[in-house]
């Protein structure tokens, strides 16, 4: 099969407002996409749904040919925008955590990124900054040798600086059959990692093409044209 | 996977729980030496206990030792209420709050996520109890445990021997069904933009009152089957308690079943975690 994911006509509403407005999408194996869009386009209930944290009102969508449950949680790793550390374990208390529930974890890889990162295994979760939890939190999602990745806002509360090893830890720990959802704002940072963009907009998908197309068709930066399609 | 879950939920709410437990049991201890010390002396009508004209010294003795055993009292109503607090907090932070989202996002089922904290939950409220007893017993000197017997020998009568295995049943089913109720009402409450706590703490009020009804409801139409005219219950109903405990044993099972069904349904198909 070549698509990882693929949604058809999937509408999520919330009362009257609609989150997700009839998004049909088919994402292929092996891509670093970039799901773009303003604060409130749906970037998060669409992953929420890939995640079965959310029930779509209509549409299907399928992960892996699954629809979103055990068979999909097993093969996707999400990295959610909140932090979600059991506070009171230690760290290498929730990478043991990860191993028991997870057949695709990598634990040599785990440690190893705490390592060139300078995180001590043996330090509480409560301790940590909230800049260094998320860099946990990251490390956690891209120790998974999963078939899609799932990453909401993944550099927003970390410095500069770590940004550019993030970047590279996400891209250095996929596999090539892997696929990479990244839904950000901050697209100048991640711009030179993407293949594929999606641009969202009120819950609709009014963009959807190739960096390469984007610089042929438009002679411009990713940033630039999300600064021009979504001028206020 | 089961298995682990609660593996981990021990682990999360065992380091609360188990320094408590030590403390109880610890001053339990302590109350033992000052309480029934001979600066307290029992009064032959053994209603009052009261401290003879002694010196200062003996005095502050009396007062250490009423603050030991307002303590141990405090820890022991403590003991439940911790249990209780335990079982909201871990259902309402661990699965709806932020942790939600790892706990969610884990290839397991939902109804396996519920079943994990109703059962430890269950577990906590046991040891709780066996706790409790056994700080009791530790507070009483020896002699007195006579009394104690005396006590569970009249129970016996009463209700015969089935009749206090079907009781004890009754207590844990009815523990069952409030664990329950609590999770249901959360995750009612959950549904709700603002006010959740409080919208939850009216929710369970109002599935207790549902329970109550039915349980009225069904109770007057049993006992009337049981035991023939509502008028006879005065009447020659020792030996069917059995009959009336099992009755509720069933109802309760079925309630519980029911609000199951209901916190599973929520959790899996309506919630929107923050």
């Amino acid at each position: 099969m070549h698509n990882i994911l693929e949604c058809e006509n999937l509408s999520k509403y919330f009362g009257p407002v609609k989150a997700l407005d009839s998004v049909t999408l088919s994402i292929p194996k092996g891509r670093i996409v970039g799901l773009l869009g303003p604060n409130g386009s749906g970037k998060t209930t669409l992953i929420k749904i890939c995640n079965n944290l959310l029930t779509p009102t209509s549409g299907k969508i399928r992960i892996g040919g699954f629809e979103p449950g055990i068979e999909t949680k097993k093969i996707v790793s999400y990295l959610p925008e909140k932090n979600y550390l059991n506070n009171w374990m230690k760290v290498s208390e929730i990478l043991n955590f990860f191993r028991d529930f997870y057949d695709d974890f990598n634990m040599d890889k785990a440690y190893d990124m705490l390592g060139k990162l300078k995180i001590d295994a043996n330090t509480r979760l409560k301790t940590l900054s909230k800049g260094t939890k998320e860099k946990v939190q990251l490390i956690l999602v891209m120790s998974r040798e999963a078939q899609l990745y799932l990453l909401d806002e993944p550099i927003g509360g970390v410095d500069p600086a770590a940004r550019d090893y993030i970047l590279e830890t996400i891209i250095k720990n996929y596999s090539e059959n892997a696929t990479i959802i990244i839904s950000t704002h901050l697209i100048s940072d991640i711009e030179k990692i993407l293949d594929d963009i999606v641009f969202l907009k009120d819950g609709q998908v009014i963009l959807t093409k190739t960096v390469d197309e984007v610089r042929d068709e438009y002679g411009k930066s990713i940033d630039a044209l999300f600064r021009e399609v979504f001028r206020c | 996977m089961l298995a682990r879950l609660m593996k981990y939920e021990i682990k999360a709410t065992a380091r609360w729980l188990l320094p408590l437990y030590g403390t109880i049991l610890i001053f339990a201890l302590i109350n033992r030496f000052t309480l029934f010390s001979p600066v307290m002396v029992f009064n032959s009508t053994y209603t009052e206990y009261s401290i003879p004209n002694q010196p200062v010294f003996s005095i502050v003795k009396g007062i250490a030792s009423a603050l030991f055993m307002l303590i141990y009292v405090l820890l022991f109503v403590g003991v439940f209420v911790a249990t209780l607090i335990i079982t909201i907090q871990r259902y309402y932070k661990n699965l709806l709050g932020d942790e939600g989202y790892l706990m969610f996002t884990l290839p397991v089922k939902s109804w396996q996520h519920i079943l994990n904290k109703l059962l430890v939950s269950l577990l906590w409220y046991l040891l709780s109890s066996v706790t409790a007893i056994c700080s009791i017993l530790i507070l009483i000197p020896n002699k007195d445990w006579s009394q104690l017997s005396y006590v569970f020998r009249q129970l016996k009568m009463i209700y015969g021997t089935s009749g206090i295995i079907m009781l004890i049943l009754l207590v844990i089913l009815n523990l069952v069904l409030n664990i329950l109720m609590i999770y249901s009402a959360i995750s009612l409450g959950h549904l709700f933009n603002k006010h959740k706590l409080l919208i939850s703490f009216g929710m369970y009020l109002g599935i207790e009152a549902v329970n109550q009804f039915i349980i009225l409801f069904v109770m007057l139409i049993t006992t009337k089957i049981a035991f023939g005219s509502l008028n006879d219950i005065s009447f020659n109903y020792a030996g069917r308690f059995g009959t009336l405990f099992g009755i509720l044993s069933v109802l309760t099972v079925l309630l519980s079943a029911g609000y199951f069904v209901l916190t599973s349904y929520l959790v899996n198909r309506k919630l929107n975690l923050e």
